[in-house]
């Protein structure tokens, strides 16, 4: 369309080609619109719009078809100013883009509560259709219409797609790296003139900054009641015998109800721990899904739950309690891997950090794989409870590497691999073999060589005790680095010995 | 001079409708009260307009108003009689002669209806040369002559004078005394002297309706295009009607699709009384002042615009109109514009 033509009279003057024509008669009896369908189409125009028309006859309808003449009609519309209009937009379509910008914003003036309310002021401004979505594709407020493009959340830039019927503009919204956006906004806007898309994209962008602000806000929020809560319980564990009054105040306020009896549950993520604010709405959700309803809070490498009832839950359940945690923990990929530990109930602020420590404590020996399952419960640890006084006493681990130097200062990884197996599948060289996947002999030159270079002799009872106990020391540190290889081996070596 | 008789009155009956373009009224009861009239008249006398005597006058009647009423509501008879007496008396001249102010639809029967019983010859000429919606749309007002004093009658017996104003002012005082006498009136016009109707009336109109009829019974719509001018627009059925008010009287448009159908052709007929306009592929084919006439394939009678319906088949024919109105003066009252189509009057170029 390069121009608009109002039309006085059904005989035409000149008309440029490719105008748009309007009819504007003072009386319209309808069969000027038949004259000006032939006019306009010998004039090449594009078009003929007829305000303030409702019904066209057969004798208007068919000519315009076998001619391929538009014909609109709209009713109760003045003709002058559709056609100014018009005019304005065929001639000066650049001032579109100026316009929808401006009421986005003034749309946009309050601090957002919802999101919702970003994709209301959106829909409204531009006739489109929006979506707030995640970075990975699910829908957070408005509605999708349209599917979006798995390729757009690799890329992470503003992308205008041009589907079926009309444009997705695409809109990431960055809130705490730079590279990859948190949120992406997505409106389905019908088929536009470019300058209206362009200008619906700035808007776009525009309401993501607020969607921003919200997201960056929501953050803020959230990572200041996690701190709060993670004070507070480490207030709680400090002062477990006598509890101050201020921290009272403090559990009361955060909804904690420190009578009754708890269950501590200590849960730990392995690999990043970054994400451990992100994720601790999560944690909980999965949780009470599996009536684990009670605080959750972040520690250093995970985080402290428990569940609290009035009275003292029976000897019983605790089986049924841990099989919980499991299966709770067990649909937990989502938020990568993890591990649980779970203690015995206890009663009082000061049961609480019992329950909490025991819990912690049992942690420690789940995942590692050799016979233990991902979450373990305190009672079921037995000896090994034992032990986990030497492996948390500092003066052993300093002891320990002491010990293991020669192999670890020279980097024998293999040779250390080969000691502990050795050491767990009781001394035994051919078990140590196939769990190890190498030669017999290759276990015995292996031990040997160890032998030589610690100059201990693991044959020996005293001896083979102190190494073994050293082993798991290290065990221990290396895992909270890298427990995955760790207990990779491990669960080889153990497989073998099933075997 | 020529002598009508009654078996001319069916001829003339069917003449004068189809002169009267869709309009003019129906013209069943008039030829009925026409034809016993005449019978019982033997004959009237149709004069030339320089046939009657010089110094004489002759006074244009007619209907106005509803000739649906007027079917219903029949006349007491001596409507034209009061009418033509009181107008004698007001202008204190005697008159020699009738004509029709309206040679077409029902007027024409009822000019012959009023001679025939008051014995008076009949002029052949008329105001218009085929059926207009209004009183000033005659060639008295083209030419200004005179229309008022005009009386309107009604069967009730009561007598209107309407003086002293002339054109669209007399039209609209005749039309609203019409509504108050109770939807028809019989009007007598000023009387109009001989040289002015020598010069400025429509001549043979009478005869002309006499002959469109006859033609018509006896070769059809071939023999009436031949002889009596003329073109054939379109032949086809009826396939859409839509009736709305326009102005003051009732109009509407319809949709005739061609009789072969697959050369998709559809022709447009707007009509408000009379057709004024016939456009077929956005290119008018025929406009007022020419004669646009629907006519009956099945019976070849002419179709009223209140007759238009559904599934008729029609065909679509043209008479041309009388000189007069194709002038740029003449087109002025009468042209299309005068009828709210802002289109130029033409025929279109390769048409007869």
């Amino acid at each position: 369309m390069r121009d608009v033509f109002v039309a006085h009279t059904p005989t035409l003057p000149k008309v440029a080609p490719g105008a748009l024509v309007v009819a504007a008669y003072r009386r319209q009896r309808g069969f000027e619109a038949e004259l000006l369908v032939r006019q306009a189409h010998m004039a090449d125009a594009v078009g003929v719009v007829l305000p303030s028309m409702s019904n066209l006859m057969l004798t208007t309808r068919r000519p315009a078809e076998r001619l391929d003449m538009p014909l609109l009609t709209l009713p109760d519309r003045d003709p002058v100013a559709l056609a100014r209009q018009l005019s304005r937009e065929v001639h000066a379509p650049e001032r579109h883009a100026s316009s929808p910008v401006p009421r986005v914003l003034k749309a946009l003036r309050a601090p957002l509560s919802t999101p919702d309310r970003v994709v209301d002021a959106v829909d409204s401004e531009l006739g489109c259709v929006t979506a707030v979505l995640r970075a990975e594709g699910a829908l957070v407020a408005g509605e999708l219409v349209a599917p979006v493009p798995e390729s757009l959340f690799e890329r992470g830039v503003p992308e205008i797609v041009n589907v079926e019927g009309g444009h997705l503009l695409c809109a990431p919204v960055f809130v705490e790296d730079a590279m990859r956006p948190d949120l992406w906004l997505v409106a389905r806007l019908p088929h536009s003139h470019v300058f209206w898309v362009d200008a619906s994209m700035h808007a776009l962008t525009a309401a993501g900054m607020a969607l921003a602000t919200w997201a960056a806000r929501q953050r803020l929020i959230g990572e200041r009641n996690a701190r709060d809560r993670s004070t507070l319980l480490s207030e709680l564990m400090d002062n477990s015998t006598s509890l101050p009054r201020h921290v009272a105040e403090h559990a009361v306020r955060a909804g904690w109800r420190l009578e009754g009896w708890h269950v501590g549950i200590q849960v730990r993520l392995s690999g990043d721990t970054q994400q451990l604010l992100r994720l601790t709405p999560r944690v909980r959700e999965l949780l009470a899904e599996h009536g684990l309803d009670g605080p959750v809070v972040e520690r250093t490498d995970g985080w402290a739950c428990w569940v609290t009832t009035p009275k003292m839950p029976s000897s019983g359940s605790h089986r049924e309690f841990t099989m919980r945690v499991r299966s709770a923990l067990g649909r937990a990929e989502v938020i990568g891997d993890v591990v649980g530990g779970i203690g015995r109930p206890y009663a009082g602020p000061a049961g609480l950090v019992q329950s909490l420590k025991e819990a912690r404590e049992a942690c420690l020996f789940a995942g590692d794989g050799s016979r233990r399952g991902r979450v373990e419960h305190v009672d079921e640890l037995g000896v090994m409870r034992v032990l986990a006084d030497w492996y948390r006493s500092e003066a052993f681990r300093a002891y320990a590497k002491t010990l293991l130097a020669p192999l670890l200062e020279n980097g024998e990884e293999a040779l250390l691999e080969t000691l502990r197996t050795y050491l767990e599948l009781e001394s035994s060289a051919s078990s140590t073999a196939s769990a190890l996947r190498v030669h017999r002999n290759t276990v015995a030159l292996r031990v040997s060589r160890v032998e030589e270079m610690l100059s201990m002799n693991p044959a020996g009872p005293d001896e083979r005790l102190v190494l073994q106990l050293a082993c798991r020391v290290l065990q221990c540190l290396t895992r909270r680095r890298s427990s995955r290889r760790w207990r990779t081996s491990a669960d080889q070596a153990a497989g073998s010995r099933r075997r | 001079m020529w002598q009508l008789v009654a078996d001319d009155v069916e001829a003339l009956a069917l003449g004068a409708s189809m002169l009267g373009s869709g309009g003019g009224g129906s013209t069943r009861v008039a030829a009925l009260m026409a034809e016993r009239l005449v019978r019982e008249a033997g004959s009237i006398d149709v004069l030339d307009a320089n046939e009657m005597p010089q110094g004489a006058y002759a006074a244009p009647v007619g209907l106005i108003g509803s000739v649906t009423v007027f079917e219903e509501k029949p006349p007491r008879g001596d409507e034209v009689s009061r009418a033509l007496g009181l107008l004698e008396r007001h202008t204190g001249r005697k008159l020699h002669a009738l004509l029709p102010f309206e040679s077409a639809g029902v007027n024409a029967l009822l000019a012959v209806c009023s001679a025939a019983s008051l014995k008076l010859p009949l002029v052949d000429a008329d105001g218009m040369g085929r059926a207009f919606p209004q009183l000033d749309q005659t060639v008295f007002t083209l030419h200004d002559l005179p229309v008022s004093p005009m009386v309107l009658s009604d069967e009730k017996g009561s007598l209107v004078v309407v003086d002293g104003v002339n054109h669209l002012f007399a039209e609209e005082l005749a039309r609203s005394n019409v509504v108050t006498m109770g939807g028809w009136a019989m009007l007598v016009m000023a009387p109009q002297s001989a040289s002015d109707l020598v010069r400025f009336a429509i001549p043979h109109s009478i005869r002309r309706a006499v002959e469109v009829g006859r033609l018509m019974k006896q070769g059809g719509i071939p023999a009436l295009l031949t002889h009596a001018g003329g073109r054939a627009l379109f032949r086809g059925r009826i396939v859409e009607v839509s009736r709305e008010q326009r102005g003051r009287f009732g109009g509407g448009s319809a949709a005739v699709q061609h009789v072969d159908t697959e050369s998709g052709r559809l022709m447009r007929i707007e009509f408000q009384n009379e057709n004024p306009v016939a456009v077929e592929d956005g290119v008018v084919r025929a406009c007022v002042p020419d004669i646009i006439c629907l006519v009956d394939a099945e019976r070849m009678r002419p179709v009223l615009s209140e007759e238009l319906r559904y599934g008729l088949e029609v065909e679509v024919i043209v008479l041309p109109c009388p000189l007069a109105w194709r002038t740029p003066s003449g087109l002025g009252p009468v042209g299309p514009r005068a009828f709210g189509y802002d289109v130029p009057y033409v025929i279109p170029r390769g048409e007869p």
